[in-house]
């Protein structure tokens, strides 16, 4: 994301830069930031997979990061980062329908303390944008945090073309979140009627404009692209409450299960797979999950992954 | 007190206006938002004679009525904000006062009559004319969006320069939160409704306050209050008979004998005081000699009213004999907590108070048009392949000034059920292109989902087996919110739709 932003801006030194790196990557024969990512896979430092349990929802997120290396790790001095959480719907924190608000709020935290200049909130919803925002109790949490909490404005969905695309070649996609300089993707896992689970890889449909339905008509290819094309640069998957039926927005509060735990790691994929399990679901069943590896968005065997695991009980 | 006058005008004004804005979610507002509609007493009339029930939504408007007895139009002069729009689109434009035509003056008395005759015989016909309602109407179905729509399209605008991106995203939530609705609304027949207030405003170009000396029902019932006035202008015997009053009278109250004075028509300006060169002239309480009733006030004939009172019957039959389309009424999906259709009929005055606090939401209502025949024109429909009634949202049935959607609260309105959902075969997708689509489950409010997925072995077009899931419509589930409808995918008409079939409306 990092590298790919300061290709977009206009300075003529980092035009040239970026063209270094391209034309380097290029010949190496892979994609420059896929390297850089590479690298970070390959330092036995760091887990791929951190997944911390029993603890309040503030204790377990700063846990999870701690484990994987610390917030520092991805966010640097004077960064601009966007915190994406589910705020889909216009259900309250029990619900289990948007992401835990003590948990967006804990990451804006982590994210000023590395040293953000800025911490962007924002998602497109399906309910209307104020309901949503205030009775996920994101709009507050997190502007206490410290961040900007805004509405995706339709000016900033700008038409994109994904080079690489398979299903999606272009979409509208919101601007203020490919500018960033961080994106921290902050879903919550849920059911879903098509996709079966809704985890990390969904949650970036709240970057999307135009007709989102469309996108379900062969939705596994489309957002692995589209995961493909945004690599968030962290995924911290809320399942403080998990909604296990009637998903994705779900009601009952008695199909919400309490699982108290937040799963975080760099790759997408790796999270999703891991998340899916909580369901009782193997990774290599969802099809969603299986084309995100074949993408290179993350191991899905997770008897390969480094992984650290911690109880706060 | 010209001055007073005028900043008084200028309050109201505002206070309309923020309580317009005010009907928006979250509907915090401890004023009532409906309260310019609530203080109306001819509403009120009109709607307790057709429905035959006392709304007590209205008790405080027989305040205003028993203020008027007293104080004379004075609603027309200080308060009424649709005269305030006149006053302000005639100083602006430099308005000239301008003759009455006499045979006209009547004729406001003649539609109060008329409107009164249909609400006798239950129809309400009050909504075409009373001012409350028109500009209640034209503010929030014509004029509102379009000042949204250059403000949105000046905020969208802006929104490319990148340097402004970051201030602008910091004051869009206040802006949203206050007068910037969320997303564009498009209503049905803003065109007409603004034609209508744009009609009454270019009609002050004929003369000031055209519309309040001819044709205003509720300045009428005003009028016809304001017969025993203890607040009146007099002019003492020191007149020069200069006729500067006379000039300046934007209701043309003033006789020839300028000493004179239609106390029906004088709404108590204070414009003639003010002007007077020779500062004889006053508004006060004092009685004096000059105090009589003038003979000339209610000039009324007994042609016109037998006029009005007929043609108010024949408006009744033909609003009630016109052809009831039944295929349309599979299109007449009401509010919840919508009243009985006749009661709700006899109720609403298409204010649309509701539409407009339902645009800041699921932008589910829109005003009818034959769908629930011609009596209906106008009334709030929900028109679900452009929006939906949000699961969670109340706001409709709090801002109803008649009733004619009863207040619910969030449980009962979850319950209530509007309409139900039929699924078109041919054009959705898992049905006739056996692929996975499931728009419409994802998107079901209902806790348990009105809308089941079922999995189904399906010969594809290529003659390949495979499993699809198809959706079912659960009928004991289903509330009928439409967001199925809305969300649809597939372009142009939808593939789920929601008819009024097993609707349930408020019965006390």
């Amino acid at each position: 994301m990092k590298e790919k932003n300061k290709r977009d801006l206009i300075s003529r030194r980092d035009f040239i830069k970026g063209t270094a790196y391209t034309t380097f990557g290029l010949a190496l024969g892979i994609n420059s930031f896929d390297f850089v990512s590479a690298l970070a896979q390959e330092n036995p430092e760091f887990p791929e997979l951190a997944v911390v349990n029993d603890g309040s929802p503030a204790e377990l997120t700063r846990k999870v990061l701690d484990l994987l290396g610390g917030m520092k790790r991805f966010v640097s001095k004077g960064d601009v980062v966007v915190v994406k959480p589910n705020i889909g719907w216009d259900r309250n924190p029990e619900q289990a329908a948007n992401t835990n608000p003590e948990v967006v709020a804990e990451v804006i935290k982590l994210c000023f303390e590395s040293g953000a200049k800025k911490v962007k909130v924002f998602d497109r919803p399906c309910n209307t944008a104020s309901r949503c925002y205030n009775r996920s109790g994101i709009q507050k949490a997190a502007s206490d945090a410290g961040a900007e909490v805004s509405y995706v404005v339709d000016s900033g969905f700008v038409k994109t073309k994904l080079p690489e695309g398979v299903e999606l070649k272009f979409w509208w996609l919101y601007k203020p979140a490919l500018d960033a300089d961080v994106f921290i993707n902050v879903p919550i896992a849920k059911h879903h009627g098509l996709t079966r689970v809704t985890l990390g890889m969904k949650n970036l449909m709240g970057i999307m404009g135009g007709n989102r339905g469309q996108v379900h008509w062969n939705i596994e290819g489309k957002l692995a692209d589209l995961a493909y094309y945004v690599k968030p640069d962290l995924t911290i998957l809320d399942a403080v409450r998990m909604l296990v039926r009637n998903g994705p927005q779900g009601g009952n509060l008695k199909d919400v299960k309490k699982m108290d735990t937040i799963i975080a790691g760099e790759n997408i994929a790796t999270v999703d797979a891991y998340g899916a399990t909580l369901f009782g679901i193997k990774p290599s069943e969802l099809e969603l999950i299986k084309t995100g590896n074949k993408l290179g968005l993350g191991e899905i065997d997770l008897d390969k992954i480094r992984m650290k695991k911690l109880s706060l009980s | 007190m010209k001055t007073l006058r005028r900043i008084t005008q200028i309050l109201f004004f505002l206070l309309f206006l923020y309580l317009f804005l005010a009907a928006s979610y979250p509907l915090t507002s401890r004023i009532p938002v409906d309260l310019f509609l609530r203080l109306n007493p001819l509403l009120a009339l009109s709607s307790i004679i057709s429905s035959r029930t006392f709304i007590n939504t209205f008790i405080w408007a027989f305040l205003l009525v028993l203020a008027t007895i007293p104080l004379g139009r004075f609603f027309c002069g200080w308060v009424c904000p649709l005269g305030t729009s006149l006053d302000l689109a005639s100083y602006t434009a430099k308005n000239k006062i301008g003759k009455s035509i006499k045979k006209l003056r009547p004729f406001k008395y003649y539609i109060l009559f008329f409107l009164l005759v249909g609400a006798l015989f239950s129809a309400q016909l009050i909504w075409f004319l009373d001012p409350i309602a028109i500009i209640t109407r034209s503010l929030a179905l014509s004029i509102f969006p379009i000042a949204t729509l250059f403000f949105s399209s000046i905020f969208s605008g802006l929104f490319h320069l990148v340097f402004l991106q970051d201030f602008l995203l910091k004051i869009q939530v206040l802006l949203y939160s206050t007068f910037l609705p969320e997303q564009l609304t498009f209503f049905r027949f803003s065109g007409w409704i603004l034609l209508i207030f744009v009609g009454i405003v270019a009609l002050d170009f004929v003369s000031r306050r055209f519309w309040c000396r001819n044709l205003c029902p509720l300045g009428a019932l005003y009028a016809l209050f304001s017969r025993y006035q203890i607040l009146k202008r007099r002019v003492s015997s020191d007149c020069t008979k200069c006729g500067q009053c006379q000039n300046i009278c934007k209701m043309d109250a003033i006789p020839d004998d300028f000493t004179k004075t239609n106390d029906l028509e004088c709404i108590l300006c204070w414009d003639c005081i003010k002007d007077c060169p020779e500062a004889v002239t006053s508004i006060d309480f004092k009685s004096r000699e000059s105090a009589e009733v003038p003979s000339y006030a209610l000039n009324l004939s007994r042609r016109g009213f037998l006029a009005s009172i007929f043609s108010g019957l024949l408006s009744v039959g033909i609003l009630k004999t016109a052809f009831p389309d039944k295929n349309l009424k599979g299109r007449l999906i009401r509010p919840p907590g919508a009243r009985p259709e006749p009661e709700f009929l006899d109720r609403c005055i298409r204010c649309h108070e509701c539409v407009r606090v339902c645009s800041t939401s699921g932008r589910f209502l829109q005003p009818a048009f034959l769908e629930g025949g011609l009596e209906a024109l106008w009334t709030p429909i929900g028109v679900a392949r452009y929006g939906y009634c949000e699961y969670n949202c109340i706001m409709c049935t709090q801002v109803c000034p008649t009733e004619a959607i009863h207040k619910l609260d969030e449980e009962t309105k979850k319950k209530t059920v509007i309409g139900i959902a039929f699924i078109d075969r041919d054009r959705c997708i898992p049905w006739y292109k056996n692929e996975n689509c499931i728009v419409c489950e994802e998107q079901c409010p209902v806790p348990d989902k009105a809308i089941e997925l079922r999995e189904e072995k399906v010969i594809h077009w290529d003659g390949s087996e495979r499993m699809v899931k198809r959706p079912y419509v659960i009928e004991n589930l289903c509330i009928g919110c439409g967001i199925c409808e809305t969300k649809c995918p597939v372009e142009g008409k939808s593939a789920i739709f929601i008819t009024p079939q097993n609707e349930q409306r408020w019965v006390d």
